[in-house]
């Protein structure tokens, strides 16, 4: 109780501290679910099913509002001129920090409690506490609320000093993941993709392209080590969300791999309802490239982000007509091109707009071929490093062997104390770089 | 027992988090401070609601406590330490490491190979043009100009460069050299310091250049200074001030100048100090026949290793002034008491030309780029040089053209709302601009 009051005080203060002006705005809408859902859980047949829509249009609609709003009156205004009208004016509406992660875990909770999954909540704050929890509030793992309620009442079986030190760990490794190598390529990303397609040569904008690619997993995945790491240390244990994304052999199992809980959010929440596999090969088709541009949407409300998203949509309806068949004879040699996919795949995401991608990844495939500028020795290192990282989990030892260090809840003394030195080093290294560079963005803190 | 060392180590790890805080707030250990150029720490934010609100405090907060974090001056200095020792890097984008631990500022080297800002062949010409019209017209008033060109670091010793720019070669001949081929060829009175400390370095028998600084060394700077003042006195034709060059010092203590590059990286500990020379500059008093005409130096930093020993020695330390220009500086540099003020925005330039004995321009090949000598030939050639009857013509060509130009009525309208003043004089001014710009 006394530990549910004091993880719940330091989730509003970590909520008020990046957005107070919105703090009102989300509590309102915490109460309204907590007690929708109740009367949800109450209700019987048709009743029951208006309680749920109701619950449903009140966070998509928030989540409309807030995240798509701007993007829909820009679309319609440029049209509007295009067609000879006037052009709209609006006062652009703000986003508020974090709302495409909670407003997921909202609909987890409505829906979970509707199929029957879970019984809702009976304290209040305790469902504030999930919706809140401030470790993964802001950008994930999107927890679903049956992974998670009953630890919401009871999780002394994971309050041990095992845990609270694999916590403390995973938080580091977190944090130098992405202090050490997200930032120090992201800088030079930024520098890339910064650049007029004209200064653009094909090395330059491929290599600008890999570097994004690393970026953006060191980064989220540093933000999740770090997410589920405070977990642990407080006594919860949040799914992975994770696990080497990059030695995928299809996009497919790079799906099953990048931002896995985004990925079964999806599946248990769109794509079973619309059908799942049990629909002809031809709606199967149209609800996975619908699912993939929604989530492409959901990343972002820009046309960048949708074609994204239908960009990884159709590699997987093409993996299911022969990509799949086609990868299971080159073996582990298909990593190669299922990793190049996704760097293309890359430029749609971090570009600025559509046409500024397209311009893009036309200097990386038909660009000249000229001697790439000057780079450190930093930056070439801990562009190896971050290639090392990203396919040493190839060889299936070693990835068996980052399996059990990460899920690990008891430890030796030796390994214990192996861990803890580095822990102390990549703590002291991390802090160092911080102390020493004013780089810090989190990319999917937009999101 | 196993639990309790687990919880030690648990205890250890967190303590390790809460430390630098526990520092920031007692300052248990003195931690020295960062040299070189940084930027100030930022003030304490003021708490209000308004700016929670708008938030604005929390970032400003968050700054606050990165920059007042215990034990930042060390962290700072063990990254850029880790980074110069593995990688023999620095963390300062604009500073390299090349072979015997020769730092070198990324102009000079950019400069050197090629890659810095160029100078076009129409820019050269016109700043070469206008320079040898303001050296006439100066000397037909009795006043010498002289440009010297000072040498960068990388020209100097091109085999110590990174090995980037080593493997890279050479894409275009720099700016210094074909500004100095321009000068030679228009008769401009040069001192090429640079093309003389190259042809010194194999005999030089102490460094001319410190490994870890970015300018000449005292030495350097001896030989620089002696070599520019006996070009001075030959230039201006009259016997100036005795001095001797005295033997000095020889050592391993590094001055600021040896060190200026190396303190900017901030390192844990300092790089191996080479054996130095130090000489001393003697002046004699000054004797009958001999003068000490005014000057005005208008030059980069590299003036200031020889400002001191030897200029205001030999100039009318009264009458003279060094005025510093860069990137970054555009100030009165010496003497610090002026009667015009140091206020260059207030100055009469044109009595200030003309008030001296000398004007000498005293640039390093990187400063040398498309303004050459950063605004003063073209100030000078618009201040002392008059119009003649076909540039008034020409002028009066520009003016026509751009009254008549079809479109920019409103744009003179909005002018004369906006200044008050007649269309007549704005499009003179414009043509006189136009004009002074391709003269």
């Amino acid at each position: 109780m006394l530990k549910n009051a004091v993880a719940l005080t330091a989730s509003l203060l970590f909520y008020a501290w990046g957005g107070i002006n919105f703090l009102a705005l989300f509590l309102g809408s915490v109460v309204l679910n907590f007690y929708l859902i109740r009367l949800m859980d109450a209700a019987l047949g048709w009743q029951k099913r208006i309680y749920l829509i109701l619950s449903i249009l009140l966070n998509v609609g928030m989540l409309f509002y807030f995240k798509y709003a701007n993007f829909f009156l820009e679309n319609v205004s440029g049209l509007s001129t295009a067609l000879g009208g006037a052009e709209l004016t609006w006062e652009k509406v703000v986003l508020p920090i974090g709302i495409s992660f909670f407003t997921f875990e909202k609909l987890t909770y409505s829906i979970d409690v509707y199929r029957g999954v879970n019984k809702p909540l009976r304290s209040f704050w305790d469902f504030m506490l999930y919706i809140m929890l401030f470790p993964k509030m802001i950008a994930g793992p999107i927890v679903r609320f049956h992974e998670i309620a009953e630890q919401l009442t009871d999780r002394a079986a994971f309050e041990t000093v095992d845990h609270k030190l694999a916590g403390l760990f995973r938080f580091v490794l977190g944090l130098a993941k992405k202090v050490l190598i997200a930032n120090t390529l992201g800088q030079e990303a930024d520098r890339i993709f910064g650049l007029a397609p004209a200064e653009l040569s094909a090395p330059l904008a491929w290599l600008g392209a890999v570097c994004y690619t690393f970026q953006i997993y060191f980064d989220f995945s540093g933000y999740s080590d770090m997410a589920i790491g405070l977990g642990r240390m407080i006594g919860f244990q949040f799914p992975e969300n994770f696990n080497n994304p990059y030695i995928s052999r299809s996009i497919t199992e790079f799906w099953q791999r990048w931002h896995i809980t985004l990925g079964r959010w999806m599946r248990d929440y769109l794509y079973i309802p619309l059908g799942g596999n049990r629909v002809s090969t031809g709606r199967l088709y149209a609800n996975l490239w619908t699912v993939f541009i929604l989530s492409g949407f959901w990343h972002g409300a820009a046309w960048n982000f949708i074609a994204w998203g239908a960009f990884h949509g159709l590699f997987l309806v093409l993996d299911r007509l022969f990509l799949l068949r086609l990868s299971k004879r080159l073996g582990p040699l298909s990593i190669l091109p299922t990793f190049l996919i996704t760097v293309v795949g890359w430029v749609l995401f971090r570009a600025e707009s559509l046409g500024e991608a397209q311009a893009y990844i036309q200097q990386m495939f038909v660009g000249s071929w000229v001697a790439l500028p000057y780079f450190t020795m930093e930056f070439w290192y801990t562009l190896l490093l971050a290639t090392l990282f990203s396919f040493i989990a190839a060889v299936p030892l070693i990835e068996r062997g980052q399996l059990g260090v990460l899920a690990a809840s008891s430890w030796s003394r030796g390994r214990m104390l192996a861990l803890s030195m580095v822990t102390a080093l990549l703590l002291v290294l991390s802090t160092s770089y911080i102390i020493g560079s004013n780089f810090n963005p989190f990319i999917y803190f937009r999101f | 027992m196993k639990i309790y060392l687990k919880r030690a180590v648990l205890f250890c790890l967190l303590l390790l988090l809460l430390l630098p805080a526990g520092q920031a707030k007692f300052n248990w250990v003195d931690t020295g401070q960062l040299t070189g150029y940084y930027d100030a720490p930022a003030p304490p934010p003021d708490l209000s609601w308004e700016s929670l609100w708008n938030n604005t405090f929390q970032p400003a907060l968050e700054r606050y406590l990165e920059e007042h974090i215990g034990f930042r001056v060390w962290l700072i200095k063990a990254r850029n330490q880790i980074v110069y020792d593995v990688l023999h890097e620095t963390n300062d984008p604009n500073l390299f490491v090349g072979p015997n631990n020769s730092l070198f500022d990324s102009r000079t080297l950019f400069d050197y190979v090629g890659m810095g800002a160029h100078a076009d062949s129409a820019t050269i010409r016109r700043h070469i043009h206008r320079l040898r019209v303001v050296q006439d017209t100066l000397a037909r008033r009795g006043k010498l100009l002289i440009f010297v060109a000072s040498a960068s670091k990388a020209s100097f010793m091109p085999e110590n460069m990174p090995a980037y720019f080593r493997r890279s070669g050479r894409y275009r001949p720099s700016n210094y050299e074909q500004y100095t081929a321009a000068m030679r060829a228009a008769g401009i009175n040069l001192l090429d310091l640079s093309q003389a400390l190259r042809s010194w370095k194999d005999t030089a028998s102490y460094p001319l250049f410190p490994q870890s600084g970015g300018h000449w060394s005292d030495y350097g700077a001896a030989l620089v200074g002696d070599t520019t003042m006996r070009y001075v006195e030959r230039k201006y034709g009259r016997p100036m001030r005795d001095y001797r060059l005295k033997a000095g010092t020889v050592g391993i203590a590094p001055n600021d100048n040896d060190t200026d590059t190396e303190k900017a990286l901030n390192l844990l500990y300092p790089l191996a100090p080479h054996i130095m020379k130090y000489p001393q500059v003697e002046y004699e008093p000054l004797k009958p026949g001999q003068y000490r005409p005014s000057a005005l130096i208008i030059g980069d930093s590299f003036v200031f290793t020889v400002l001191y020993s030897f200029f205001a020695q030999s100039f009318d330390d009264k009458n003279s002034r060094y005025w510093h220009f860069n990137v970054v500086n555009r100030n009165i540099a010496w003497p610090s008491e002026l009667p015009e003020g140091t206020d260059m925005s207030k100055l009469d330039y044109k009595a200030q030309y003309l008030a001296r004995d000398i004007i000498m321009i005293m640039f390093t090949e990187y400063n040398m780029d498309n303004r050459l000598d950063y605004g003063f030939s073209d100030s000078a050639y618009k201040l002392l040089v008059p119009y003649t009857h076909a540039d008034t013509l020409r002028i009066q060509a520009l003016e026509d053209q751009l009254s008549r130009k079809p479109g920019l009525s409103d744009y003179w309208w909005a002018k004369e709302t906006e200044t008050g003043r007649s269309r007549q004089q704005l499009i003179h001014e414009a043509a006189v601009a136009r004009y002074d710009s391709i003269r």
